[in-house]
């Protein structure tokens, strides 16, 4: 009689959301102590941003959506769907610039890792 | 364990509240400028071979963006229509246009052409009666510092 090994997977959701004031850069580094799999990176830019927010997403410091410059939008939430390894505590960093002269804006990044439940949780 | 730094950056637009201010309906747009409809249509007599000037007044801290500028008489003869713009008083006129035409002279500016403090009028009858001159501006007015407003953004 075989035993199928099945192993449990667990998603977190590293969330974002900044208040950025105007003229002014937010750069803010979070981290999950599991490895995994990035499975989705959602932004949320609000109504009224008008595509004077940019905001990106780095992955260990280099760029990882969009891969080349700032994602500015205005009242969308695009969702990246992707199956990037990610590695113990890799730092995941949200950098919005808000380029809005008067306004301050508030958008969110959310970044969902697919991780295997350890033996101990 | 999170970080958060800040730092300045460069501004290149004003976008509209969100609700990082209480503002839920922000994608409604905000109206920061009032426009409205500038409509000159009036007749002016020119006597035979001669130029007549008609200097129309604009309102204090108003300006006026026109955009068509018809002048038409009911004999088809040489007529010239010509339109400056002062902006400052005791200044030198802009010329917006100059031309002449038979029965109808016509012209359009695509962005407007901003006027802020007299609208000259020059029109000459090149026939030997006097004319009629059926002279329409059309554009829109707006004040001021809300012109100056929406040029730079």
């Amino acid at each position: 009689m075989s035993e199928q090994a099945t192993e449990e997977l667990r998603e977190v959701e590293i969330s974002f959301r900044e208040t950025v004031q105007p003229g002014r850069g937010v750069r803010v580094t979070k981290s999950f102590h599991i490895e995994g799999k990035i499975t989705q990176v959602m932004f949320h830019f609000p109504p009224g941003s008008a595509g004077l927010v940019e905001v990106r997403l780095l992955k260990d410091e280099k760029p990882f959506y969009p891969a080349e410059g700032f994602l500015a939008l205005d009242n969308a939430t695009p969702v990246h769907y992707t199956d990037a390894d990610y590695y113990a505590k890799e730092p995941l960093t949200v950098e919005v610039l808000n380029r809005d002269g008067i306004n301050p804006h508030t958008p969110s990044v959310t970044v969902v890792i697919r991780y295997k439940k350890p033996w101990w949780l | 364990m999170a970080t958060r730094e800040t730092f300045p950056v460069e501004t290149t637009g004003v976008g509209r509240k969100d609700y990082s201010q209480q503002v839920e309906y922000s994608v409604e747009p905000i109206v920061r400028s009032y426009q409205n409809a500038y409509l000159l249509d009036e007749i002016y007599l020119v006597p035979a071979g001669s130029v007549r000037t008609i200097d129309v007044n604009i309102p204090s801290e108003t300006v006026v963006l026109l955009y068509d500028f018809i002048a038409s008489i009911t004999r088809n003869c040489l007529l010239g229509f010509e339109v400056q713009a002062i902006d400052v008083a005791g200044g030198l006129a802009n010329p917006i246009f100059s031309k002449a035409d038979y029965q109808k002279v016509e012209h359009h500016h695509s962005r407007g052409a901003p006027v802020f403090l007299i609208i000259r009028i020059i029109l000459t009858n090149y026939c030997t009666f006097d004319l009629d001159v059926s002279v329409t501006l059309a554009g829109i007015y707006t004040g001021v510092q809300e012109y100056h407003q929406s040029v730079a953004t």
